[in-house]
This record gives C-alpha cells, sequence and structure tokens, in this order.
C-alpha cells in the first residue's frame, strides 16, 4: 500500500480514537513495511520481526491517546518500533548473541526473485545483519534510522529521546565500527542492489 | 589516533567538504595506509546499508494484526472487570463493617465506646508483651549477634530500597516512551 495522503490518515487516526480497529489496521497497513523493516533490522529475523511489529501496532493503538497529532504519526510509529525492539535486544541478550549466529532464514519478497538475484540479495542481506548485529542496540537503531529512513538528527534525537550531539557521537562510533570491519577483500565489485520491496518507505 | 585527525572525522562524518579539504583528504589517504583502509572499509559498509533496500512483512500482515487484536482485547476487558470485582467486593465489606459499627453507636454510643476502649486495652497489651519477649531475646543474645543482626536488617532495607527505585525507574522509562 502507497503513502495515504495527509486528510486520510487524519481521519483514520480521529476514527481509530474513537476506538475503530478498522481505520487503525487502514494504518498498519500502510505503515507495516517501515514498522517491520526497522523491527527486522533491527532483531535480525523475520520471525521475530513478525512477533516485534504486532506488538509495536498493538502498543500503538493501545496507547493512541497519547499521540500528539502535531508530530508526524509516521514518526511516532517508528520511535515505538524502535524502543520497542531495543528493550527486546535487552532482554533476549542478543547484543551477547550475535545477529551472526542466528539461523539465516528466508527473507519475505525473496521468491519474487531469479535464483541468482536471490542468492546474491541473500548473500549482501547476510552480511547487512552481521554488519547491524556488531553494533549495540541503540547504535544499530541509530545506523538503522539514519540510513534506510533518511531521517534528521533532529528527528532521531527526538524519536531516540537523546540529545543531537548523541545522536551523531552514536554514528560516528557505529560507521567506524563499520569501517574497520569491512575487510579489502569484501569491497563491492559493482556496487548496486534493488529495494527489496516495491511499496515505499512511506 | 590523533595524527590521523582530522581525516577520519572527514572520512565519517559524511559533511560536504570544501574543495581544498577534498585535496587535503586525497593526498593523506593515498599516504596513510590506515585511513586508506578506514575510507575503503566505510565506503564499503555504506554501499551495503545504503542498497539493502526495506524489506516487508509476509502477506495478510494486517489481517494478523486485526485478529491478534480482537483476541487481545477481550482479555483485557475481563482483566478490567475482574479488577473492578475486587474492588468493589472489597469496598462492599468495608462498607459494611463501618455502617455496622455506625448503627451501633446510635443505637448505645456508651458501649460502643466501651467496646472500643477493650479493645484498645487488649491491643496495647500484646504489643507489651510482644516487646517484652524481644527485650529478653536481645538480652540473651552475644552483641556481636546484635550488631549482625542490625546489619542484615540494614543490608535487607537497602536491598528493599534498590529494588523499589529500580522498579519506579523502570516504570518512569516506560512512560516516557509512550
Amino acid at each position: 500500500m502507497t503513502k495515504p495522503i495527509p486528510e486520510q490518515e487524519s481521519e483514520w487516526l480521529r476514527q481509530a480514537r474513537d476506538g475503530d480497529s478498522a481505520a487503525f489496521a487502514r494504518l498498519v497497513e500502510a505503515y507495516q513495511v517501515p514498522v517491520f523493516n526497522l523491527c527486522y533490522r533491527m532483531l535480525g529475523g523475520a520471525d521475530l520481526a513478525e512477533e516485534a511489529s504486532q506488538e509495536v501496532f498493538l502498543k500503538a493503538f493501545r496507547n493512541l491517546s497519547a499521540y500528539d497529532p502535531r508530530r508526524p504519526f509516521r514518526t511516532w510509529l517508528l520511535s515505538i518500533a524502535a524502543h520497542h525492539a531495543i528493550d527486546g535486544i535487552r532482554r533476549r541478550r542478543l547484543t551477547t548473541v550475535s545477529l551472526e549466529d542466528l539461523p539465516a532464514e528466508s527473507v519475505p519478497g525473496e521468491r519474487s526473485l531469479g535464483p541468482e538475484a536471490a542468492l546474491l540479495e541473500r548473500e549482501k542481506g547476510e552480511e547487512v545483519r552481521a554488519m547491524l548485529g556488531q553494533l549495540g542496540p541503540r547504535d544499530r537503531a541509530a545506523v538503522i534510522l539514519r540510513y534506510w529512513y533518511d531521517l534528521s538528527y533532529e528527528e532521531m534525537a527526538d524519536m531516540l529521546q537523546t540529545s543531537v550531539g548523541s545522536v551523531k557521537s552514536r554514528l560516528h562510533r557505529a560507521r567506524r565500527l563499520l569501517a574497520m570491519q569491512a575487510t579489502p577483500d569484501r569491497l563491492p565489485v559493482g556496487g548496486g542492489g534493488g529495494r527489496r520491496v516495491d511499496a515505499p518507505a512511506v | 589516533m590523533s595524527t590521523h585527525r582530522p581525516f577520519e572525522d572527514w572520512i565519517l562524518g559524511e559533511i560536504p567538504l570544501s574543495a581544498q579539504d577534498s585535496q587535503a583528504l586525497r593526498l593523506h589517504v593515498s599516504k596513510c595506509v590506515e585511513c586508506r583502509g578506514l575510507a575503503d572499509g566505510w565506503d564499503h559498509a555504506r554501499n551495503r546499508l545504503t542498497t539493502a533496500g526495506m524489506i516487508g512483512p509476509s502477506k495478510g500482515f494486517a489481517q494478523r494484526w486485526s485478529q491478534r487484536q480482537a483476541t487481545r482485547l477481550p482479555a483485557g476487558r475481563r482483566g478490567v472487570w475482574i479488577m473492578l470485582a475486587f474492588y468493589l467486593s472489597g469496598s462492599l465489606i468495608a462498607a459494611g463493617l463501618v455502617a455496622g459499627q455506625i448503627l451501633a453507636a446510635l443505637n448505645s454510643p456508651s458501649l460502643v465506646l466501651q467496646s472500643w476502649i477493650r479493645e484498645l486495652v487488649h491491643w496495647s497489651l500484646w504489643i507489651r508483651v510482644g516487646g517484652d519477649i524481644l527485650e529478653a531475646m536481645s538480652r540473651a543474645l552475644p552483641t556481636e549477634s546484635i550488631a549482625a543482626l542490625w546489619l542484615a536488617l540494614a543490608a535487607a532495607s537497602s536491598g528493599l530500597i534498590v529494588i523499589w527505585a529500580a522498579s519506579v525507574g523502570r516504570i518512569l522509562a516506560r512512560g516516557v516512551q509512550r
């Protein structure tokens, strides 16, 4: 589903605030990809991401009265998702049990690719998963919000409930670690790689 | 790593550089193996991050959410009803006891006053007996044991305070997140 127009979104939000779960289900449909992607990148597995993103939408629906309509709904939702995933990592100690140690699993959308392209995508996906797995939960969240959602430092600071300076230092530390871990023999040949999901990030 | 500054910051900072700074960075990277490794590594990592794309859930995600939401809601409501019944029954019992006392006081105030005084004396006697027992025990115990007992009590109190503070902190943190 494509990004809802602001009037449509406001109407769905108003109805959902009045307890209309069908209206909120439309918002779930509209924002499922960005929320799922954030959970997937944070937790490193499709099953974990499915469970977490379902819970994120339930939490958002339950706490809709706390949502400030002056803020973008997407930012509010992603903030809940980021905190939920950070809590999940801490609970499951996924930082000590590295994401690299998790079994590889098929990713939704992989079947639509040809065998060679799917293999390449899988390899790249595994590499990204391993890269993110080296980072602590909050640094990981900062990297994901920066490179998948193209958020400003101010938006990221607001979402992660920290200062802009802290976000910048987290990103710098994460970039340094990622750069140090990337070895020359793994340098890209073509540098391509299409988007897995046609739906926009909303 | 201080000799690599500001080049390391320029490589990782993702900030637009002036022509002069770009030239200085190129010159440094061509000579410095560490910074060249860092620049190549970051180029590779950034390429992977920026080309990874969005991953969405399998089909029917919103339907699965609706089903989950429908099953969660009655459970939540049931919890609210149980709590309400609990509080209501407790309030009714308390109201009944208070009402009995008020009725008795209206019928015969002196009798009620006498029974209250009797109860008060009764409980004060028990407290006194308890105090005497504790005093006798403390005399029987050696001084070291009393000190150890105080230490244990202090440690237990501190532990409870820490647990309480941690719980309050967690609740506040969750509140802020929402």
